[in-house]
């Protein structure tokens, strides 16, 4: 019997331990219809500074973004290896010369899911633990503690 | 008649920004735009005054729609320098006025009047809310377009452009090609009114301009080499001109010299390391005039030649995530010769800057982008013009310091 319960603690002590990993998670999110299942850091710096705009199928990338600064998008930043003003000035310069505009952003994770789940060709950047199976995820950064 | 033409351009720009013109059909025109206002101190040791003036040194308006993903309008109008029709000051322009098909990355095409890619600062050089200065970089200071001529250094203008980027393993190369008009075509130098007037953009016939840029990118480094090709009829005009009841220039028909080559060269740098941004870029035009020999002077043969030369370094740094600084050095030259029978005349004007300043965001909106800046700008400027004119006896030597202190508050809508 106690050999039971100790094999329970144990289970249930992993499983928290996978929760709390997997909730530190960055994930990339995208469109079922995006014609990819991975993305590389280099392709997504292409897309979310504008340099590419379309999918290899020619289908438009959409791009959505979060208004406020938290540890998610310095996280998805830092991966991209770009300041956040960085990228403002990269986005400015495009509006202002005609060649872009910067990428829709939301104030909730949850507003960017919705989004990305429902406009074909879109990209997105939430916490692992707000990802429903209305998208996919493409690629997965650890937080940048970790 | 500039006064109705004013007042009825003001109404159009009324009616396009109006929520009645804001969609038509299924496509939806957006409106922004920016303005920066200075105050300029300045004082002259040569003329021993000093001169304090507010500005409105800029304002942009753009109109732009996207009718399909890949088919984009954009319109861009400038006006400068406290523009008043009914006070004659200022100038107002159309700035660009282009639609641009984007095939993909590789493949993108503009026509329409547009400024092309020349160096890192010619298409964003009016573009106030990006730059930090008060005043720009001296040949990229729109507001001075008045009394220096911009063009004759940098093409302002092409109508059409083809540009894009390749990726070979991490380095992406950028090009562009472009065709637009020489600058000063079609001048007429008037000899009762000693002045030039001028139509641009009328004819290309004979004053085809053809330039382009390569440059490669790699992380935070940018390199570019630009390089346009034209003729000009800037001697043509100056053949015209008199000096001494003579022309300026004799011996030689002013149509012989209404085709000159001229050819720009520049090159550009940027890097970012650490919190440090690192930018420059060299300019030099030069002409290609082939004269006769029989216009040799008494010690030598012939010699006609405008070259000009520029070049500018900054160094920037975030002190805040609002707040950058910067210094920032600037150069140019430019030397005027005339060897024509017995006409002996050179001219060089050198000017050298020493520059800093501060740039603040005041306020920023919910997407993190700069609404308002404030900015301040030290500049110390020494020019140096040497004159030699050898038929009357004239050697012209003048130093003049300028100081300089501005502030500005720049605004994006």
């Amino acid at each position: 019997m106690k050999g039971r319960i100790k094999i329970l603690v144990w289970m249930l002590g992993l499983a928290a331990w996978a929760g709390t990993a997997w909730a530190q998670e960055v994930v990339v999110i995208a469109h079922p219809s995006v014609p990819v299942d991975t993305i590389s850091q280099a392709q997504l710096l292409n897309f979310y500074t504008g340099d590419v705009q379309s999918w290899d199928n020619k289908m438009q990338v959409v791009v959505y973004d979060l208004k406020v600064r938290t540890e998610v998008r310095d996280t998805f930043y830092d991966f991209l290896g770009k300041t956040s003003s960085r990228m403002r000035s990269i986005w400015l310069k495009r509006k202002l010369s005609g060649e872009g505009d910067p990428p829709e952003s939301f104030e909730t994770e949850e507003e960017v899911v919705a989004h990305v789940a429902r406009t074909q060709g879109a990209l997105g950047f939430v916490s692992a633990t707000n990802v429903n199976g209305a998208v996919k995820i493409l690629t997965e950064i650890p937080l940048a503690d970790q | 008649m500039t006064h109705r033409l004013c007042i009825v351009s003001g109404c159009l720009l009324g009616l396009m920004v109006s929520p009645a013109f804001a969609q038509f059909g299924d496509v939806t025109l957006s409106t922004f735009g920016y303005f920066q206002v200075s105050f300029q101190h300045q004082e002259s040791t040569l003329e021993e005054d000093t001169d304090n003036s507010f500005n409105v040194q800029q304002l942009n308006l753009f109109f732009q729609t996207d009718f399909t993903p890949r088919w984009r309008g954009f319109v861009n109008f400038e006006v400068l320098n406290n523009f008043s029709s009914s006070q004659g000051w200022g100038s107002f322009d159309l700035d660009e006025a282009w639609v641009r098909y984007r095939a993909n990355q590789h493949f993108i095409l503009r026509a329409g009047l547009q400024v092309p890619k020349f160096n890192r600062l010619n298409e964003i050089k009016n573009r106030t809310p990006l730059l930090p200065y008060v005043v720009r970089p001296l040949v990229y200071e729109e507001s001075f377009s008045e009394f220096f001529n911009i063009e004759e250094f940098v093409p302002e203008r092409a109508f059409l452009q083809l540009e894009g980027w390749f990726p070979v393993t991490a380095v992406k190369l950028d090009y562009a090609v472009y065709l637009g008009n020489s600058p000063n075509v079609n001048s007429q130098f008037d000899n009762t009114r000693n002045e030039t007037s001028q139509q641009t953009g009328v004819d290309t016939t004979t004053t085809v301009l053809v330039g382009g840029r390569v440059g490669l990118r790699y992380g935070e480094l940018e390199l570019g080499v630009s390089a346009t090709r034209e003729t000009t009829n800037d001697f043509s005009v100056l053949a015209e001109a008199e000096a001494d009841d003579r022309p300026f220039i004799e011996g030689i028909a002013p149509n012989e010299l209404s085709a000159i080559p001229k050819t720009r060269l520049g090159v550009d740098l940027s890097y970012q390391l650490g919190g440090f941004f690192l930018e420059g870029e060299y300019i030099a035009v030069r002409n290609d005039v082939d004269l006769p020999k029989r216009l040799a002077t008494r010690d030598g043969p012939p010699r006609l030649g405008l070259d000009r030369t520029f070049y500018y370094a900054t160094l920037s740094y975030p002190i805040t995530e609002r707040l950058l600084a910067y210094g920032s050095y600037w150069y140019s030259t430019e030397r005027f010769l005339v060897e024509v029978l017995s006409r002996s005349y050179h001219e060089e004007v050198n000017v050298q800057v020493f520059t800093g300043g501060v740039r603040y965001a005041l306020l920023q909106d919910a997407d993190g982008f700069d609404r308002i800046t404030l900015k301040a700008q030290y500049a110390f400027a020494e020019i140096d013009e040497d004159v030699d004119v050898t038929v009357s006896v004239v050697n012209l030597e003048q130093d003049n310091h300028l100081h300089v202190f501005g502030v500005a508050v720049s605004v994006l809508f």
